[in-house]
């Protein structure tokens, strides 16, 4: 009796995973949720991918070129993939594993199928994942479907297969070599090691060979001239360096040549030597693929692990006794019981002890405001490059504190999958919610305040070095230095975001918090729902809609306040108003939070597990 | 028939079983105990052709594991203690699975017949997420069984179980062995072990401790009127010692 073939299980597996998924999508279709879900993400994915294309697009629907630029442009994209690869064959150790789940690994690995035939059907199963990713960026690129979208399709897959069929055999290979005796393994490596390193340098000599051609066209103003770019591969293979990188780049630009080609007739002639290097790195892959089970099932547990972890279920941990051992602060066994919930929560955004991350922050101070001054003193020409980075510090603060509370939920909505537990606590639900709040809420405030204070220490120490100097920050434009970070500006603003923020990140939290308790079905409770899907890109959208309506609704009060000070009072105070009206946001914003709190902790009260985590 | 001889498997700096060497005849029952890290589930996965031995021989009903895989591996079934089933495949899909992959000729009525033995019935349109522990258990049993293997090998079968199945699920391990298989069962219920195997190979350290009949393990460790659990628990509580008898004594 035969054997069953690798390509026939693959296709079996394929074929009822794909159908089955797509009849589950159908059946949850019958929840509205679902169905009006679908009905949004249809509409965004159609307005987002296949709106129709500009005129002048090229033949893939990226603009069009004339042919010499996109030869140069293969020849940089060469350069790119060359780096890659090259850079990989340094820094990647070698790894024997395929990418298999554990159902995959269990059901074959006993299963009278031969090594060669597991590792095709592991091919196979890559080979269609690089298919689905090609087809999306195509559709991004191109936002259509037609016979010229199934050519780049073609071309990008072939890209991506012999990428990853030559970072698959390079872990291989290099798994091999470390089977090796110490001495032959030294050899092997420390050769490997100086040819890549020499190929590196030789393709960035090369590379900025090419620049300097193009750059010269530039600066000639011939770009408008496109032909004059017709000169950059002649240029290069003029100089011995040039036509050594020429020859190197040489099997990638056959990869990516299919890409490029505008007709038919060109595309099937650039395809085939480009199918011709994939068999080569299929023949390379085949030959250096053995002994793959143990590595195979390590990276399927590993990967399971993470799925879980990323499901938010619970998993053993790889990280290191010391690790484990660290807490945000230590919990002792009496006390206020919200402590306890906060370090939980806490220790939940990950295992950081916060007498560290106090200690790192004020050293960061320290050290802000100490180089600042020490580097404007030496050389008032910083004072710009400082001031841009304390703007910048100031902005990512800003940006990333208040958004991270939409991905932690490392608070009741998480905590509502243990709704039962949480029931069982002694401990009033008003002071459980406001306790639970508290944990993202600390971590968003920490932040704000962390980078603000972080910016301020760069801004006085630089505007400190400036006065010993006799300059002031306001005469940087003097100097040629152009910033809107001038501590004289960024001081007053901080301070008003510095108290605004932190009311409006305990609002968000309400609001989140508020759906997923008022409406589990729409917004479902759990650390990390992980599911996919237009009906779920649809859901999401409206769930970004309806919470940032409740947070425009519920700003209004602060609105009524702070809009007739800035308008009475900007022309006398200035900047100064900032601080007052950070103030007149924070002020009804916390009343409301903490009528969140109470409305919130009734809402907790009637929640029912048994229906609400079901639904 | 399973042959095993001079099994070692080591990772990287851990040998998990050494020098392993065993036979289980048709038609045998052979129960596979030790603590913690004894080496079994190594074993089993070496005995599946999961994992590749660093040294030693594995013959399933007379085919070499390394030189004819997959005549050896047509032969046999392993279920593992943890289920891991595809999460969009339903129970006749993973039934299907197997019957392609064992080249099963008349797979829907031995499926069906499989489905009602280990009580399935009902549940074959039903995803992984929806099933039970013991019933996911008892799919991948149904799948191991499809082909109606030679060589059959459990780890930790009754996992989940409930009392009624794992009635059955002894019968069904016992009609299997009288049908003529050779079966390996590793458990920590030794009062399973007691009950349906044959004969019982202590494992400790990666090291065979004992292996024989009741009988023959009690007169080993030299107490008549010990159960299985008191032998078990004296010795593996002491380093291990080389088999007594070995090989010879070990097959019947």
């Amino acid at each position: 009796m035969s054997a069953a073939s690798p390509v026939s299980i693959f296709g079996f597996l394929a074929r009822r995973s794909i159908a089955n998924a797509i009849r589950l999508r159908l059946r949850r279709l019958k929840e509205p949720r679902y169905l009006i879900g679908l009905v949004f993400g249809i509409f965004y994915f159609v307005t987002m991918f296949l709106r129709p294309t500009r005129s002048g697009r090229g033949p893939h629907g990226i603009p069009a070129m004339p042919v010499e630029w996109t030869e140069t442009l293969l020849l940089f994209g060469a350069c790119a993939v060359a780096m890659l690869v090259l850079v990989s064959w340094l820094l990647r150790s070698g790894e024997q594993a395929l990418k298999l789940s554990e159902a995959e690994v269990q059901a074959l690995f006993p299963a009278p199928l031969s090594a060669r035939s597991i590792l095709h059907y592991a091919l196979l199963r890559t080979q269609l994942a690089l298919l689905f990713s090609s087809l999306i960026v195509t559709l991004v690129l191109r936002r259509n479907f037609s016979w010229s979208g199934l050519r780049m399709t073609v071309a990008f897959w072939v890209i991506l297969s012999v990428l990853q069929f030559h970072f698959q055999a390079l872990g291989f290979t290099k798994a091999r070599w470390r089977e090796r005796p110490a001495g032959q393994r030294r050899i092997l490596f420390g050769l490997t090691f100086a040819i890549v390193l020499g190929l590196v340098a030789l393709v960035g000599v090369g590379l900025s060979g090419a620049l300097q051609v193009v750059w010269g066209a530039v600066r000639h103003g011939h770009l408008s001239r496109l032909p004059s770019l017709e000169g950059v591969e002649p240029a290069m293979a003029s100089t011995p360096v040039g036509a050594a990188t020429l020859w190197v780049l040489w099997p990638i630009r056959i990869v990516l040549r299919p890409l490029i080609v505008p007709d038919l007739q060109g595309f099937l002639l650039a395809l085939l030597p480009a199918l011709g290097v994939l068999l080569l790195h299929y023949t390379w892959l085949a030959r250096t693929a053995i002994r793959y089970e143990e590595a195979t099932i390590e990276h399927a547990g590993r990967r399971a692990e993470q799925r879980l972890r990323r499901q938010g279920k619970t998993v053993g941990t790889h990280r290191a006794g010391a690790a484990r051992a660290k807490v945000p602060f230590p919990l002792g066994s009496s006390g206020r019981p919200e402590l306890a919930i906060i370090w939980k929560n806490l220790l939940a955004f990950g295992r950081i002890r916060l007498s560290r991350v106090a200690l790192g922050l004020t050293l960061t101070f320290l050290a802000s405001l100490a180089g600042s001054y020490l580097a404007v003193r030496t050389a008032p020409g910083f004072a710009g490059g400082i001031l841009f980075a304390a703007g910048l510090v100031a902005v990512a603060a800003l940006l990333i504190g208040p958004t991270i509370t939409f991905t932690l939920r490392n608070d009741l909505r998480g905590d509502l999958e243990h709704a039962s537990l949480l029931r069982q606590w002694p401990i009033s639900p008003v002071r459980l919610v406001a306790a639970e709040l508290a944990g993202p809420w600390l971590i968003s405030t920490g932040i704000v305040w962390g980078g603000l204070a972080i910016a301020m220490a760069l801004t006085s120490g630089s505007a400190s070095a400036l006065a010993q100097r006799g300059l002031s920050q306001d005469s940087l434009d003097a100097i040629g230095i152009e910033t809107w970070a001038k501590f004289g500006k960024l001081f007053p603003v901080s301070l008003g975001l510095a108290l605004a923020v932190p009311a409006i990140v305990a609002l968000t939290l309400i609001v989140q918090n508020g759906t997923v308790l008022a409406f589990p079905a729409w917004f479902p409770p759990g650390r990390h729902k992980q599911s996919a899907g237009l009906e779920t890109a649809g859901m999401r959208l409206i769930s970004m809609l309806a919470i940032s309506l409740l947070l425009l609704v519920a700003l209004i009060p602060a609105a009524v306040l702070v809009v007739p000070l800035v308008i009475f009072g900007w022309s006398t105070l200035g900047l100064w108003t900032v601080p007052i009206a950070g103030l007149l946001t924070a002020a009804p914003v916390a009343a409301e939070v903490a009528g969140g709190v109470f409305i919130l902790a009734r809402l907790l009260e009637r929640f029912d597990p048994s229906l609400e985590l079901n639904a | 028939m399973i042959v095993v001889d001079g099994l070692l498997k080591a990772y990287r700096d851990l040998t998990a079983v050494s020098d392993l060497s065993f036979q289980v005849a048709s038609g045998e029952v052979l129960g596979l105990v030790g603590p913690n890290g004894a080496g079994k589930t190594s074993t089993l996965r070496c005995l599946a052709g999961i994992l590749p031995p660093n040294a030693g021989t594995i013959r399933l009903g007379g085919h070499d594991l390394a030189t004819d895989p997959v005549g050896a591996k047509r032969l046999l079934a392993f279920m593992p203690d943890e289920p891991k089933l595809f999460e969009y495949l339903t129970v006749s899909d993973h039934l299907a699975l197997s019957a392609r992959l064992y080249q099963v000729p008349d797979a829907a009525a031995r499926g069906r017949a499989l489905l009602e033995e280990l009580e399935l019935t009902g549940k074959e349109s039903a995803f992984p997420n929806e099933l039970s522990r013991g019933m996911k258990q008892k799919l991948v049993i149904a799948c191991g069984l499809l082909h109606d293997p030679e060589v059959i090998i459990f780890d930790e079968p009754l996992t989940g179980i409930d009392p009624g199945g794992i009635k059955r699920m002894k019968q069904t391990i016992v009609r299997r062995a009288k049908a003529g298989a050779s079966v390996i069962v590793s458990s920590h219920l030794l009062h399973l072990v007691e009950e349906i195997c044959d004969r019982v190979l202590i494992l400790a350290a990666g090291r065979m401790v004992l292996v024989g009949t009741l009988d023959e393990i009690r007169r080993q460790a030299g107490q008549a009127d010990e159960s299985l659990e008191e032998i078990f628990l004296r010795v593996t509580e002491r380093p291990a010692v080389p088999a007594a008898g070995g090989l010879a004594q070990a097959s019947r």
